[in-house]
């Protein structure tokens, strides 16, 4: 009795997740298990029919690739400066904004603005604010008698150029969510802190960041998701750099400095037509995500979850 | 906090416009580029804005490149997807939320994981996927638009957790009582949890479509005709041929941004919320 009401419940489950279920196998877990399985061929965009199974040979060209190297830490570098970068920049604005204040709405309004904007876009701006000649940035520059970088045109300040434009792009999106949990931070917590003679500082280490961690942990594991997969504005500088061009000679220029690894991957499957090879790249992407996975499975598991089933929104 | 003196309050605002002019000043300047006459582009120091304005760059702009196509394009693709997310992420958000089953628990734990799988990890397979399906530079354009709209009929996992926390917070008292009344679960789906989801269903469609419409690498990869080219493709394709022309490539950006901004103007609330909702709490 109770087996066959437990079947039917399920069954009805599954129907109503079934949207759900047939597009997860169709659109990502076929493509997870497919990558697998490419990465030890040699299979060719081109010429799919000739694809053979290769062993180890992409794990060791892989080891060999100084490219890969050097877009791991292309990539690493974004990851490593740009996450930080974000939640700190969110968090101090987001600090002054948690204000109730005649046209507070305006300013929060304003830091939000700029993640509206499509990464096209924005690239599109700031290789007209950073050009070295003419563009906007150069002003401060001149101001202080300093020569500007040659930001996308040099290969030493390329990834600081691509990380400011991210950054102006997403900072406000992080904002708003920090500033929700900056919200929910009981405000007896700050009167008693008061009282017992706390000051500011104290009361931001005691009561704010822990207060905020689930929010920040939050931010750093959708922040680092985001950083990952940087692609459009290094896509973008790197042809616009070049004069364009459809062979994706310059993909990654200057000197390969903003080759981060969706660019190699990208590259290596759709202008050299080696998937074999691009899917054992992904591989390394794969199983970082299966890292932020977890976490991210853990951090539900101790906020999501409980806190919504007795405290919904 | 407790006691507002007026010059700390002056000096937080001077703060806080200090702040916004950071964040506002490459917009100002992408507008103020796109009405500016050719001749007074390369001049240094720049001038913001230098009168009178030049309106003719935008239609000058949107006749360059053909514009009315790709925005009719990124249009059609962008409202499909939301049909798409519509039609997949509330049905699995319910069942995901407000049927006891043995197999909900395992499941959601796997929709959840998938939030985190990045695209880029993915792509080459899927791009292999969709070519064996015909669906890449089908000159047919539903068919040659199939790999940015059908995904969002399979859902989208951020979607679907946000539903689902929104469903959870409808008491379930509504239901049972529907099933008293003999309702079956469908029923209930349809005419008690979605009716009381609105707001809800809004803000997913919103961010639905600012996705699809912002979107690059997804139609980099599976567009191929010209025809069939979204807002994105054709603002680099028109890049990367005339890379000086920056009046009319800010002219536009600028119309390019303008749905995004009016929808965001309209749905504010419903914006911030949303936002805040993915983070964990509401």
């Amino acid at each position: 009795m109770h087996s066959r009401r437990s079947l039917r419940q399920n069954l009805k489950g599954l129907l109503f997740v079934s949207p759900w279920l047939i597009g997860f196998i169709v659109f990502s877990l076929y493509p997870m298990l497919s990558a697998i399985g490419l990465a030890f061929t040699n299979y060719n965009i081109l010429q799919p029919a000739r694809a053979e199974f290769t062993g180890l040979a992409n794990l060791t060209r892989l080891i060999n690739d100084p490219l890969f190297w050097k877009s791991l830490s292309n990539t690493g570098f974004m990851t490593i400066i740009g996450v930080p970068l974000l939640i700190i920049l969110s968090l101090l604005v987001a600090l002054p904004l948690n204000r109730d204040m005649r046209g507070i709405s305006f300013y929060r309004t304003a830091v939000y603005l700029p993640a509206l904007l499509p990464p096209m876009v924005v690239v599109l701006l700031f290789l007209w604010i950073l050009n070295p000649n003419y563009g906007l940035l150069k002003l401060p520059f001149d101001a202080l008698g300093v020569q500007s970088p040659g930001w996308l045109a040099d290969p030493r300040w390329s990834k600081p150029a691509i990380l400011i434009m991210v950054l102006w792009n997403t900072v406000g999106q992080v904002m708003v969510i920090t500033l929700a949990g900056l919200r929910d931070i009981p405000k007896h917590l700050y009167e008693a802190a008061s009282i017992d003679g706390a000051g500011s500082v104290r009361k931001f280490f005691d009561i704010t960041l822990p207060g905020l961690s689930p929010v920040i942990f939050y931010n750093v594991l959708t922040g680092v998701l985001s950083f990952v997969q940087i692609f459009t504005q290094a896509f973008v500088s790197s042809v616009g750099g070049s004069g364009g061009g459809s062979s994706g000679s310059s993909l990654g220029s200057p000197v390969n400095s903003t080759l981060m690894m969706s660019l190699h991957i990208y590259k290596t499957a759709f202008y050299s037509s080696q998937a074999g090879y691009a899917a054992m790249l992904s591989l390394v992407v794969l199983i970082f995500s299966l890292g932020l996975a977890f976490l991210f499975f853990r951090f539900a598991q101790r906020y999501v979850y409980y806190e919504f089933a007795e405290n919904p929104a | 906090m407790t006691r507002r003196n007026p010059i700390r309050t002056l000096n937080h605002h001077l703060l806080l416009l200090a702040i916004s002019l950071l964040f506002l000043l490459p917009i100002i300047w992408m507008v103020s580029t796109s009405l500016k006459p050719k001749n007074l582009v390369f001049v240094f120091p720049p001038q913001f804005f230098t009168l009178p304005f030049v309106f003719d760059n935008y239609p000058d702009s949107l006749r360059f490149i053909d514009f009315g196509r790709y925005f009719f394009n990124t249009a059609v693709i962008s409202v499909l997807s939301v049909v798409g997310t519509l039609f997949s992420c509330p049905i699995a958000a319910y069942g995901f939320s407000r049927i006891r089953w043995s197999l909900r628990e395992p499941l959601f734990y796997v929709c959840l994981s998938t939030i985190m799988l990045p695209f880029v990890a993915v792509m080459v397979p899927t791009y292999i996927l969709f070519r064996s399906f015909g669906w890449i530079g089908n000159t047919n354009i539903l068919w040659g638009w199939a790999p940015l709209i059908v995904p969002a009929f399979g859902g989208n996992p951020l979607y679907i957790f946000l539903l689902r926390q929104f469903f959870l917070s409808i008491p379930s008292e509504l239901s049972e009582a529907a099933v008293i009344d003999g309702a079956n679960e469908f029923q209930i789906f349809r005419q008690i949890i979605l009716p009381l989801s609105r707001s809800a269903l809004v803000t997913v469609s919103i961010f639905t479509f600012v996705g699809s419409w912002t979107d690059f690498l997804a139609p980099r990869l599976f567009i191929t005709q010209k025809a069939q080219f979204t807002l994105s493709l054709g603002l680099l394709d028109y890049f990367s041929l005339h890379q000086t022309e920056w009046t009319y490539l800010m002219a536009a950006c600028v119309v390019f941004v303008l749905p995004v901004v009016i929808l965001f103007f309209f749905a504010q609330r419903l914006f911030v919320e949303g936002i805040s909702l993915t983070g964990i709490k509401g």
